[in-house]
């Protein structure tokens, strides 16, 4: 754990985590002054029945203001500026949004306005618009691999422009994250092994990427070894409380340690494949992983080593000689990804070509990678990587993926 | 208490370090245009751009010193080398037809598509004296973005390979990530490359 | 680090409010910070201390070419925070109509500078009420801390000492530290030595705490990491800027780490000694630590897996074996702490404190510490201190 020559950190989310932290949001609410939080939240939540269980976890403590379950999978203004409004008219003093990536950024995005006044989120766009503290936003994460609930940034689309609008600011952190593995509970197998790689990925990109300081490094061990201590027993045993809750805390410390250190390669490929072919974050995420790693092999090889401790743990560690370590991490973590499509009956994909959308068609064709390649450009986790990555190198990478073969050096 | 022990300070300004950034910033603003003309991985980023688009690349605090009406009575081409008087700025401009033009440091007038701005004059200073690499200045926080970020990933993508020109190879490898190998392009293209890139941006 | 001893089954909190901005041309960043929170005008409080160091012409030379203007430097502070010079600071902010505070500076500066906030901010004359109990009602003003090689370990703290009583607020954390290595630099040996065992003892306590925490755990790591192979190098070079800045780094992480963990028995007995001898927090921790923790050697209390991490790192921990590992964390520690004598007292002999103040102070921090120890067993680590015998 090196001093790098810079570095910034910022999480200031107070986190409560627990198999009874949803209990303590009323008290909590009360030490911020508030007392007539609104919900926010998707349909999809409400039907696997989560924001009744938080609702009756808060008891008669608190007045709920007004439930919103109205956002969308890919949230934009509007709809925020439609949940502001909800906000007003309801008097409410908080928020509390229950749900993934979109409800969250949504929620930010709601109380932007709702704080700072006016009638749209489009008066807040750009760098350093937002410099004053907000209303208190609680965030209770229902997938464990976002980490959403730890960053900055809301990332708020405008359908008439056709853009994604950036929120970056301190004052958007929200002031209470709260994990309780209720919430995790009901989640399908394949979804939890591949948000659970989400949650790995974040962490060991953290662990290696540009931005690499001491406590994301210290946050990010530690994610990646509940992570790989957890996992398989989950998705084996989905009723397993306490093993969801370490992999819901080990989502929150993975983001606390990407949200502070930037994420490289494996980001901006899956950024791109989600855009272009839909592929789900966290699918992209477990099968890129390896490759990630194994790109940067030629200048990050014994930061890479290193993962082998939590990977593995400190007796494979000390008995793997320094050498072979980074081999040792990538191939650790390519079994994980079969040991969870073995445990998935297949669901949890290995490959790009193993991808199917509901169905049942490839979602990645193979005459594509050529066009996915070219748009790596667009992503700003490019420049964050370690290595130089152009188009050119990421066309090989593409193509091993989709294989589902090493990259070999 | 007597207040007048502990005095307001209005912080001064370091002009060598101004002078520098304004050369710097002034030399690839020209170079940026003739680059996209003479070497085609330049005039691909450059063509994936909107067309009438506006970027900058600057040093904050931008701030019209001194004053509106006594900057108005300056000269172009002081006003150009964005000394004075409002501070260092280099504005890009692709027009319609597609075709790059650099357009010296007056914001007056202009609405941009993409702001790129470095968060002080010493963060300036660590990227334009090749003590942190471009990427490592975007990890380090050393400058924010205020646009579309592709646009943004593009344009650092330009800055790279413009620099690969400018500089010598011994300076140029700290500035970038990895050093082209030139592979796709002869030896004698690159140094004509060059040698029109210099010429073209110091004359024109 | 076993399966069983990372995997929380209890509820746990955790809050790392402060954001940390360290290295390279931080400095440079103050004006940025500054515009983040809406402010253009901070004033500067600081010690004399450090304005003889010429710190404060390095932190001006930061503002050069923003938009900032400093609304004043106040730099009488010695190593007393009180409230009349509070008050004279306060006036001078709102005097100058200044919008956020500066601390350059650690310990009382920044004491200072919180009380100066509460004044400002919440429009008090004095801090009376708040003696009383009254809760401070929040937001305060922006305050941005600038940590100099000197620390009290209160800094990151959502606490106060003025006049020598203290106040608790959650409005009290700092927003920012800015770390650099130009201002991190130690006046002497000692200065730098006191510091350091007190971020020791704050992150010997939080990786010892019994109810495992896996946040407190990620945040205090770091910080006994770095104290672990930059205390020495930066007791013995006060001016070297890497050791500094990595040692201040420690500082505020350990800091932030035990305002989650709580204070404990060293830092509660420390607190005691220091308050009947008037010796400096630091030295008297710097004796105690290392006989605290060969008591905790031989008490039957469980030892995470996590100090032995944090001290002996990724290599050094895996080649342990694992039944060892707590034993040989609590010893790398001690010896940690010993390594302190280059630049403190030995023992509290050698500190000439009297030998029949020992018993009052046992029993005091036994009462302070809520049942969690006796008056014995501080009376026994106290004992060995006084005469160094391990």
């Amino acid at each position: 754990m090196l001093l790098p020559s810079f570095y910034d950190f910022c999480c200031r989310v107070r986190t409560l985590s627990g198999i009874n932290a949803l209990e303590q949001i009323p008290m909590q609410l009360g030490r911020m002054h508030a007392s007539h939080p609104m919900i926010v939240s998707d349909k999809g939540v409400g039907a696997a029945g989560l924001i009744d269980k938080v609702i009756q976890a808060l008891g008669d403590g608190l007045k709920i203001g007004a439930v919103y379950d109205q956002v969308p999978v890919d949230s934009d203004y509007k709809v925020v500026d439609d949940a502001a409004k909800v906000y007003r008219r309801n008097g409410c003093d908080a928020i509390i949004a229950i749900g993934g990536g979109s409800v969250i950024d949504t929620a930010k995005g709601v109380n932007i306005v709702a704080s700072l006044g006016g009638d749209t989120l489009l008066a807040y766009e750009g760098f350093g618009a937002v410099k004053h503290p907000l209303r208190p936003l609680v965030v209770v994460p229902t997938t464990a691999g976002t980490g959403s609930e730890m960053t900055l940034v809301a990332v708020i689309a405008d359908p008439d422009r056709k853009i994604k609008m950036l929120f970056p600011s301190y004052f958007l952190l929200p002031d209470l994250a709260v994990i309780d593995p209720r919430m995790t509970l009901t989640l399908p197998d394949f979804l939890t092994a591949s948000t659970a790689m989400d949650a790995m990925t974040h962490a060991c990109e953290a662990y290696f990427c540009l931005e690499k300081n001491p406590l994301s490094d210290s946050f990010a061990l530690r994610a990646i070894q509940l992570i790989s201590q957890n996992l398989l027993n989950v998705v084996k045993t989905p009723g397993d409380l306490h093993g969801r809750l370490a992999l819901a805390n080990a989502s929150a410390m993975a983001g606390i340690a990407f949200s502070n250190s930037m994420v490289g390669m494996v980001h901006n490929l899956g950024h791109t494949v989600g855009a272009l072919c839909h592929v789900p974050h966290g699918v992209a995420m477990s099968i890129f992983l390896p490759y990630g790693l194994e790109y940067n092999l030629g200048k990050s090889a014994d930061v890479i080593g290193e993962l082998l401790f939590p990977l593995a743990g400190p007796e494979a560690f000390h008995a793997t000689p320094k050498k072979e370590r980074p081999a040792k991490v990538i191939a650790h973590l390519r079994q994980m990804n079969e040991a969870l499509h073995a445990a998935t009956q297949g669901k949890h994909p290995r490959c790009l070509k193993e991808i199917t959308g509901r169905d049942g068609a490839q979602l990645v064709p193979r005459t594509l990678l050529p066009v996915i390649a070219e748009a790596i450009m667009l992503d700003g986790a490019r420049l964050t990587n370690p290595e130089e990555f152009l188009p050119a190198d990421a066309l090989p990478v593409l193509e091993r993926a989709w294989e589902g073969m090493p990259l070999g050096h | 208490m007597n207040t007048s022990r502990y005095p307001e300070i209005k912080p001064g300004q370091k002009w060598i370090k101004r002078f520098y950034l304004a050369i710097m910033l002034w030399t690839v603003g020209k170079a940026i245009p003739v680059a996209a003309k003479v070497d085609k991985e330049v005039k691909k980023e450059i063509d994936k751009l909107p067309n009438n688009f506006t970027l900058r690349l600057m040093v904050l605090p931008e701030r019209a010193f001194p004053p509106f009406f006594y900057a108005k009575m300056l000269p172009a081409f002081v006003a150009d080398k964005g000394l004075l008087p409002y501070g260092l700025q280099m504005i890009l401009h692709k027009d319609k037809e597609g075709k790059l033009h650099y357009q010296g440091a007056d914001p007056r007038g202009k609405k941009f598509d993409l702001s790129m701005a470095f968060k002080s004059l010493e963060a300036a200073m660590m990227v334009f004296t090749f003590r942190e690499s471009s990427p490592t200045g975007y990890a380090h926080d050393r400058f924010v973005v205020e646009g579309y970020l592709p646009n943004a990933t593009i344009f650092m993508r330009v800055l790279d390979i413009v620099q690969v020109y400018l500089l010598p190879k011994l300076i140029a490898r700290l500035a970038v990530k990895r050093y082209p190998s030139w592979s796709e392009m002869s030896p004698l293209k690159k140094h004509i490359n060059r040698i029109i890139i210099y010429v073209r941006a110091f004359t024109f | 680090m076993n399966p069983t001893s990372t995997q929380t089954t209890e509820n746990f909190e955790f809050l790392f409010y402060p954001k940390v901005v360290s290295g390279q041309c931080a400095l440079e960043n103050l004006p940025t910070e500054l515009a983040g929170n809406d402010a253009q005008k901070p004033l500067v409080i600081t010690s004399q201390a450090v304005a003889r160091n010429g710190l404060t012409k390095i932190l001006v030379k930061a503002f050069y070419d923003s938009a900032v203007v400093i609304g004043a430097i106040y730099d009488p502070v010695l190593d007393y925070a009180g409230i009349s010079q509070a008050q004279q600071a306060a006036r001078l902010f709102s005097e100058r109509g200044c919008d956020a505070i500066i601390a350059l500076g650690g310990g009382p500066v920044v004491a200072l500078a919180k009380a100066v906030n509460v004044l400002v901010s919440e429009r008090q004359a004095t801090l009376q009420p708040y003696y009383n109990g009254t809760p401070i009602a929040g937001p305060l003003k922006p305050l941005i801390v600038v940590p100099s090689g000197a620390s009290d370990g209160q800094e990151a703290m959502p606490a106060m000492t003025v006049d020598n009583r203290a106040i608790a607020s959650e409005s009290l954390y700092p927003g920012v530290f800015v770390l650099d290595g130009r201002v991190t630099i130690g006046d002497s040996p000692s200065c730098v030595a006191e510091s350091g065992a007190i971020a020791l003892a704050q992150a010997f306590t939080a990786l010892t705490m019994e109810a495992p925490n896996p946040m407190i755990d990620a945040l205090a790591h770091p910080s006994l990491d770095l104290l672990a192979r930059y205390l020495l190098p930066a007791v013995r070079r006060p001016k070297d800027k890497a050791a500094g800045l990595a040692v201040a780094n420690a500082a505020v992480l350990a800091s932030a780490a035990c305002a989650n963990s709580g204070t404990g028995s060293v830092f509660v007995l420390g607190e005691a000694l220091a308050a009947a001898t008037g010796v400096s927090l630091g030295k008297c921790l710097g004796i105690l630590l290392p006989f605290a923790i060969g008591a905790l050697r031989q008490s039957s209390r469980p030892v995470r897996d996590a100090l032995c991490l944090a001290v002996a790192g990724l290599e050094g921990f895996a080649a342990i074996p694992a039944q060892e590992r707590p034993n040989k964390g609590l010893e790398m520690a001690a010896a940690l702490a010993r390594e302190l004598k280059v630049a403190l007292p030995a023992s509290l002999q050698a500190l000439r404190v009297q030998h029949h103040l020992l018993d009052p102070v046992a029993q005091a921090a036994a009462q302070k510490s809520a049942g969690r120890f006796t008056a014995a067993e501080c009376r026994a680590i106290l004992g060995r201190a006084w005469e160094a015998n391990a």
